[in-house]
């Protein structure tokens, strides 16, 4: 087992997004930030692949928009899942960013968005997608989180992800996807980042209560909650961070926040592109109610 | 094999269907054969392909957001339907896309035509962006240099009024109206061509030091 500590309890948190005015970052109801690097680079395509590389005007303006708040960086490129490969350029971005902005940890999501193609080249699928529950795919993820944990020196988190995909291979001694995540974290040292609206969203979509896929979470592992609105489309529920969160899910953090000793943080997580179209007093109003749940559950 | 799962399971999601080929020529476990033979039955299938759709869709109109907005809705459709059926729009990084879509756009369009030119317009601010940070001028211009059309720059011409814009990474704004010698300049380096053949040919010095330094020419 690889010895760890959680990071110390910063608070609620919101993703950093350019559209939305600056005030909303310094009004007091964000105490720490969360960066999608994807937002302050750029991609550059040659013969020999593609690299990443900071915008450092797009960096600055983060910066001067967040303060003194503490960051932590949220990717969605790494792909972390991929039996292929990961992303490495992704690691180049990371590589640049902490140096010029440290955060306080990381996280990525536990799924694979790029294949390999006929000719060998890496081909994007387009989405993520989730991995089998299977030791071949909890072995693969977690070598590359200890990876990143000696990588970064700092708490690496992996979140569960939501999908429409029933029945994914699974081995029986794992027990689904709570049990993939929990021998990851294990096995590779790292955390959780428990999207209790993503679990909300599965246990919709494939008709199990969200207390049943509750129960199989190692909640000591998870240092950070993320809360988020969806939608309903074509007969799924869709985790499309567009909107408030449903009454369920905020219970669902009423229930975990006490037994789940080691979260740093409580995230109202919203898309870049849909911010500013909900508006600042709807995204107020639920880091308010963050707050006051926050608040309800820790001492800090 | 997780690889060969992956490789079939993400070959469905982008196709949307799921492939007829023999399986054997997969290294499967009898639990992936199984969840692979199901999908194309799954309901949770049929819409991750849905979404997969409508990302790529998504992505493809931010890459020509302008020309793709002044088309007709069911030009602009068909144009996005070719794009993703070449494999386009699956990445987050649209904008790696733009050039060779917009090229795409650009050559289904007719020549002149306003919306050619609104096209070569967004495919001019996209390469001057491009280059832009960072983008240094050159500290000299050596007598003897060859010079070309810059990477980050081009010069478009307006339909129908014929108004030359010319667009590169040191320009204030990217942009500003070309002067006539300026666009005979930007024909002169269709090819690398010799400092010293545009002097001779009687383009002024200083005119060709000013488009080095905003970089709509650039040393070889």
């Amino acid at each position: 087992m690889i010895e760890r500590r959680p990071p110390p309890p910063l608070g609620v948190g919101f993703p950093y997004v350019a559209e939305l005015p600056a005030e909303l970052y310094r009004s007091g109801l964000i105490d720490f930030v969360e960066v999608m690097p994807e937002g302050l680079c750029r991609e550059r395509r040659s013969g020999t692949g593609r690299t990443l590389g900071l915008i450092p005007a797009h960096v600055d303006r983060a910066r001067e928009t967040c303060g003194v708040l503490p960051t932590v960086v949220h990717g969605v490129e790494l792909s972390i899942g991929s039996a292929h490969s990961w992303n490495g350029a992704y690691l180049d971005l990371l590589d640049e960013l902490q140096p010029a902005w440290p955060f306080h940890w990381h996280s990525e999501h536990l799924s694979f968005q790029t294949i390999t193609g006929d000719d060998g080249g890496v081909l994007e699928i387009g989405v993520p997608l989730p991995l089998p529950a299977t030791a071949e795919a909890a072995a693969l993820v977690a070598a590359r989180a200890a990876a990143l944990a000696a990588r970064y020196g700092v708490p690496f988190l992996l979140e569960n992800p939501a999908h429409y995909l029933a029945d994914l291979p699974t081995d029986a001694d794992l027990g689904g996807e709570a049990g993939l995540m929990n021998r990851v974290v294990e096995d590779g040292g790292c955390w959780q980042l428990l999207d209790l609206h993503n679990l909300h969203c599965n246990a919709l979509n494939f008709g199990t209560p969200a207390r049943a896929l509750l129960a199989g979470v190692r909640l000591d592992r998870v240092v950070e909650i993320h809360v988020a609105g969806g939608s309903w489309q074509d007969g799924f529920y869709m985790d499309g961070h567009d909107g408030r969160v449903p009454e369920p899910v905020w219970e669902l953090v009423d229930e975990v926040l006490p037994r789940a000793p080691n979260v740093a943080g409580l995230v109202f997580e919203v898309l870049n592109e849909i911010a500013p179209r909900l508006g600042v007093d709807l995204i107020a109003g639920e880091l308010e109610r963050a707050r006051r749940v926050w608040r309800a559950h820790r001492r800090c | 094999m997780l690889a060969d799962l992956q490789r079939a399971l993400g070959e469905a999601v982008r196709r949307g269907v799921v492939p007829n080929a023999p399986v054997g020529v997969l290294d499967l476990t009898p639990a992936e054969h199984a969840f692979l033979t199901r999908l194309a039955v799954s309901a949770g299938f049929h819409f991750t392909c849905s979404v997969q759709r409508s990302w790529c869709e998504r992505r493809t109109r931010n890459a020509a957001r302008i020309v793709l907005a002044a088309l007709a809705p069911e030009r602009a459709c068909a144009l996005v339907d070719e794009w993703i059926a070449r494999g386009g729009g699956t990445s987050s990084f649209f904008m790696s896309e733009s050039e060779e879509l917009l090229e795409l756009i650009a050559q289904r369009l007719p020549d002149p035509s306003p919306e050619l030119s609104l096209c070569r317009v967004e495919q001019a601010v996209h390469r001057a962006n491009l280059v832009t940070a960072p983008f240094a001028p050159p500290a000299a211009l050596p007598a003897d240099a060859h010079l070309m059309r810059g990477r980050g720059a081009a010069l478009v011409t307006i339909a129908p009024t014929g108004l030359a814009v010319i667009f590169a990474p040191g320009l204030p704004d990217l942009h500003r109206a070309a002067e006539p010698d300026e666009e005979e300049l930007w024909r002169a380096c269709a090819a690398p061509t010799a400092h010293a053949a545009l002097l001779a040919a009687g383009h002024a010095r200083e005119r060709i030091a000013a488009l080095v330094a905003a970089g709509v020419l650039e040393l070889l």
